[in-house]
């Protein structure tokens, strides 16, 4: 089956956060119920003035082996055989929350209003209509991409900083690690 | 059965109404202002967008209740005249309703229509019940408690 | 089931007014449906967040925006936006929207006051507005009516032109008013057009231009590093473009004069400039031994004593910039400009650094706009000659002349001259989207507003002001007007891009362009008629500047094109015209500067407010990339991201104090005080308490953001204009962070 990958070079963020609000529009997700299924998470790390920081856009990474999936007691999670996607199936969850708990990524989301857990869906709806996902549309730098997974799992590093490490689930991402050149 | 369908019908047409526009009394008229459309705050929005919950969707105007709102009046061949605004005001939801009762339409219309579109106002009620000052309003909000 | 569960005897309507019959009411409310469709259709517009107006294209479902995105062949967003244009749909179905114009009942005003509102129609509230303005003329002068705006749209700075309006006032003082005097005298124009792409070295005072997600500017530093450029920024502390930076070097706030000083006197005294450009296109060598003599004093060794950055770090990266052909060193708007009392000489070493670089106008540098000439009203419908502004500027503008010369600001002074130099002067005052945050101390606009006896706030959304307004009116926003937008922040050659209503205008919502013109039918019809007697109108007006600008036969034409551009090689300019009695070429040393009260080349002045025993710490403020200044707080998706503000202090500074992260602090300063929770980091450093801008609305109608967080300009004194002329700002730099502070845990 054909799938996708996301494909993320931090050094290009800007934390614009346009990746977060167009996620946010384009699936009409509730504000202040504690539900984003993208974020960018900025870090420091070291010490003032060895201090640096990381910006890392992150949403769901539809593992090749998605603990949430395997999680789930009532089988509310699932992968579309078309395109290899991991679903939640919002009629059927319960809001017990598992997947959260083992997901390494943060990637399912509790509503405190409703209960229940729902993720980033890897814009399905936007690819079945030839449209890229809304995150990668609006990313003003490219620092957020994504593609076919064969093609994407050639390229980059399989983690960088402050991600889990993904042998144990097989995340579908890259991460591009060159720094940028310095001419002299 | 028709005189009662008739009876309900003029109610809800005037609850409807009563939503639409101020009341004459220009105290009751500041009321109406405070409550529905306050540039300090307004206490009771009327729209039900602002109210969508539990489907999980962002309050805000023009939501998807506005959309399936102006696919049943545009069902029976209707529009707000207000192009401008938003279609789910309870005042016009009122109204409709009132028009279904009028022309006859069975009991599983009806039905559906309150499920998609009065269900809901019970939020609006409760908010009205505790925000009202005027007698008007405070009247208003016992009928629509006890016809919705 | 509706009818078995009613008891509809209960229900005969006691005690309601009388209303027509049920069915006469529907009439009433709805009419026969349009042919219409729930179509999903596509828009072009332009966002209106922030000035550089990104390119956007609305998905539209039945009237209805569903999705916002950028506009691929736009010079501007290049096909992005960022996060706060993409979210643009929460301004525009924000339930917290001003919907009609209301007018208040309770003649009692006051912050916690209810006003009593009721609603008017457009007619009542506009003949009221005229009523009012008219009577403040005839017993007061023009000199009582305030108008708190900027001058534009052309119509409404047409009808304050005609009513002879002395004070109109607006934040340009915070912003980049005096990079604009200082680039009219030195380099002929607003060079705000960075060509960051090709530049090779990049010099970054302080502007988080990353973190200010103007995405153009951030693009263009991407791209520049991507091709091996160098990024060094000075700043006091660590932000996104540090960490875009290769090198971040920190520096004492306000200091960066100091820097910039010295980096001209390295350049100069070792013959590093370059040569071709400063020989030919230069008053260098008219005013040698001046300018020379000047910059002598600001060694390395002198800036390290005030900066804290090495003076062999100093002169290396003097020598770097001069070396590296192309250098820019952007100073585009508050960061640079407003932040400190030493901002105007800030901006003119900037400006003599680029001189020097000569990369005005170049490849790799600052450059002019090129866009087309779209022209205003006052030139498709010449005007009758405009009274004379005669009367007083409350805020005490006409003594310094060169804020005087282009007509911007000053905020930072509004409030001490409505209460302390000529108070009780303004008596009508009309508020154009302005909130109460916009000004350096909020506090003290609150008591100004006091004073004014008959107020008028214009906006979208009801923020602080409307509490004190007798009438409010409604306002577009821009998803919701047409418009020809030019693109000038990159802007090699013209482009211009079609605003277009994408949705119709909600309730009863109007624009400014509107109200000018009905204010002018009642109050100076002279001055909005078209030649053959009839009204101008807004669309018509469109129409003839789309037409005379060549981008259309009308605006329906260019709104089908959506884009239009005129492509042209980019031909840099060899003439400078500076202010008249120049020669042609870019002034380093500006003699017109001495007539008007103004040093003719940079000097040392320091910040107003250094450390003391009282206050030893700096205070800093910040806006974050997720809002626009004060008027997103409010928008659902980015108040989710970042709701409130903190005390961002350095750990050794919270231990210092026995602070722990989230814990309630207290920050004062002689001008005020705060009580916010801490938040620790370790980018910013040991003696600087920095807090966010935008947070403290207190309007509970402002239903995401009201009550959320604190004022952060209640800690900024007011400058006054002696202050400024004391101080030598002779461009009026509005010290909008330009002060120290204490902190204690509570």
């Amino acid at each position: 089956m054909s799938t996708y990958g996301w494909l993320i070079d931090e050094k290009l963020c800007i934390e614009c956060r346009a990746c977060e609000s167009a996620c946010k529009t384009w699936n009409q997700l509730e504000t202040g119920v504690g539900v984003r299924w993208r974020q960018v998470r900025v870090r420091e790390m070291g010490v003032f003035p060895q201090v640096r920081q990381q910006a890392l856009t992150g949403s769901c990474h539809h593992c090749e082996n998605a603990w949430c999936m395997k999680v789930c007691p009532v089988k509310a999670i699932w992968r579309r055989a078309s395109d290899g996607t991991v679903q939640i199936d919002q009629d059927k969850c319960v809001g017990c929350q598992q997947c959260a708990m083992f997901c390494p990524y943060g990637a399912p989301q509790f509503n405190l209003r409703t209960r229940k857990m729902s993720k980033c869906t890897f814009c399905i709806d936007r690819q079945e209509q030839g449209l890229d996902p809304a995150c990668v549309t609006l990313c003003p730098t490219g620092a957020l991409q994504y593609g076919p997974w064969d093609e994407i799992q050639k390229q980059g590093s399989e983690t960088t900083e402050n991600f889990a490490p993904p042998r144990q689930t097989r995340p579908r991402v890259r991460f591009i690690k060159d720094a940028f050149p310095v001419s002299r | 059965m028709s005189e009662m369908r008739e009876h309900l019908a003029q109610l809800y047409a005037e609850l409807g109404q009563a939503l639409l526009q101020p009341p004459r009394d220009q105290q009751a008229a500041i009321e109406y202002y405070r409550l529905f459309f306050n540039p300090q705050g307004t206490p009771c929005p009327l729209w039900q967008s602002v109210y969508e919950k539990e489907e999980g969707k962002p309050p805000q105007l023009f939501g998807e209740a506005h959309h399936r709102a102006l696919a049943w009046y545009r069902r029976y061949g209707f529009e707000p005249s207000a192009k401008n605004e938003p279609a789910d005001h309870l005042g016009l939801l009122l109204l409709f309703y009132a028009k279904l009762l009028a022309d006859g339409e069975p009991a599983d219309v009806l039905e559906q229509f309150e499920n998609d579109h009065l269900r809901w106002a019970e939020a609006f009620v409760s908010k009205l019940k505790a925000e009202a000052r005027h007698p008007y309003f405070q009247e208003l909000a016992a009928k629509l408690d006890e016809n919705l | 089931m509706a009818l078995t569960r009613r008891d509809w005897l209960k229900t005969t309507g006691a005690g309601m007014a009388a209303a027509p019959a049920a069915l006469g009411a529907f009439e009433d409310y709805f009419q026969p449906a349009a042919s219409g469709s729930a179509a999903v259709t596509k828009a072009i517009s332009c966002c209106g967040i922030c000035s550089p107006a990104c390119g956007l294209q609305a998905t539209i479902q039945d009237g209805v925006v569903r999705f916002i995105e950028g506009l691929p062949g736009d010079a501007h967003g290049l096909g992005h936006l960022c996060g706060k244009g993409a979210a643009s749909v929460n301004y525009l179905y924000d339930p917290d929207r001003l919907k009609y114009p209301m007018k208040r009942t309770n003649p009692r005003k006051g912050f916690y006051e209810d006003p009593g509102w009721v609603r008017i129609s457009w007619t009542e509230a506009l003949d009221e507005i005229a009523f009012r303005m008219k009577q403040t003329i005839d017993n007061y002068g023009r000199e009582a009516l305030l108008f708190l705006t900027l001058p534009s749209p052309d119509l409404w700075l047409r009808f304050m032109n005609a009513m002879g309006v002395v004070n109109r006032i607006d934040h340009r003082d915070e912003c980049f008013q005096t990079d604009m005097i200082i680039q009219r005298y030195t380099t002929g124009g607003k060079t705000w057009c960075n060509d960051f792409e090709n530049s090779k070295y990049i010099l970054l005072f302080g502007w988080d231009i990353v973190a200010k997600a103007k995405i153009i500017y951030a693009n263009g530093v991407v791209e520049a590093r991507k091709k091996g450029a160098k990024v060094v920024h000075f700043s006091p502390n660590y932000t996104a473009t540090s960490r875009f930076a290769n090198e971040w070097i920190l520096v004492k706030p306000g200091s960066d004069l100091a820097i910039a000083l010295a980096m001209i006197q390295v350049i100069i005294s070792e013959n590093i400039y370059n040569k071709e450009f400063v020989d030919n296109y230069t008053n260098f060598g008219k005013y040698e031994s001046e300018i020379r003599a000047h910059f002598a004093q600001y060694t390395p060794e002198w800036a390290e004593g005030i900066s804290g950055v090495k003076a062999a770090d100093i002169r290396r990266i003097a020598r770097e910039f001069a070396a590296s052909r192309p250098a820019i060193a952007p100073a585009h708007k508050k960061s640079l400009c407003a932040n400190y009392m030493n901002g105007t000489q800030l901006v003119h070493a900037i400006s003599i650094l680029n001189i020097l670089a000569g990369t005005i106008d170049r490849p790799g540098g600052r450059y002019f706009p090129r866009t087309h000439s779209i022209p205003s009203v006052d030139a498709i419908y010449p005007p009758p000659a405009y009274p004379p502004k005669t009367g007083r500027r409350v805020d005490g503008r006409d003594k310094l002349p060169l804020v005087n010369e282009v007509d911007c600001g000053i905020f930072s002074t509004l409030a001490d001259g409505m209460l302390n130099k000529y108070p009780g002067m303004i008596k009508f005052a009309f508020w154009n989207a302005y909130t109460i945050l916009a000004f350096p101390n909020p506090k003290t606009m609150e008591e100004a507003m006091k004073t004014v006896d008959f107020t008028v706030v214009m906006d979208f959304i009801p923020t602080d002001t409307v509490s004190m307004a007798d009438i409010v009116l409604p306002s577009t926003m821009y998803l919701e007007v047409n418009d020809a937008v030019a693109r000038d922040y990159n802007a090699k050659y013209p482009q211009t891009v079609a605003r277009t209503a994408v949705s119709a205008p909600a309730f009863e919502t109007r624009s400014i362009g509107w109200v000018a013109i009905e204010l002018g039918k009642r109050l100076c019809p002279d001055y909005f008629k078209t030649p053959d007697g009839s009204w101008i109108s807004p669309a018509t007006l469109l129409d003839e500047k789309v037409r005379r600008a060549g981008l259309g036969e009308n605006f329906a034409d260019f709104r089908a094109k959506g884009i239009v551009e005129t492509k042209q090689p980019f031909t840099p300019r060899t003439s400078f015209v500076t202010v008249s009695g120049a020669d042609g070429k870019c002034q380093i040393y500006v003699p017109q500067f001495i007539a008007r009260g103004a040093d003719p080349l940079p000097k040392w002045i320091p910040k107003r407010e250094e450390p003391t025993e009282h206050y030893p710490y700096y205070y800093m403020t910040f806006i974050p990339a997720i809002h626009k200044r004060n008027t997103t707080q409010n928008m659902a998706i980015l108040n989710e991201i970042m709701p409130t503000n903190h005390a961002i202090i350095n750990p050794a500074m919270a231990k210092k104090h026995g602070i722990s992260e989230g814990q309630k602090v207290l920050v004062r300063s002689r001008a005020g005080q705060i009580e916010l929770p801490a938040h620790l980091s370790e980018t910013v450093p040991p003696d600087v308490v920095m807090v966010a801008h935008g947070f403290g609305h207190t309007s509970r109608a402002l239903s995401k953001a009201g009550g959320k967080g604190v004022r952060d300009g209640d800690l900024i004194a007011n400058p006054s204009i002696d202050d400024f002329i004391k101080a030598g700002n002779f461009g009026g730099s509005s010290c909008i962070m330009d002060a120290v502070c204490s902190i204690e845990p509570l």
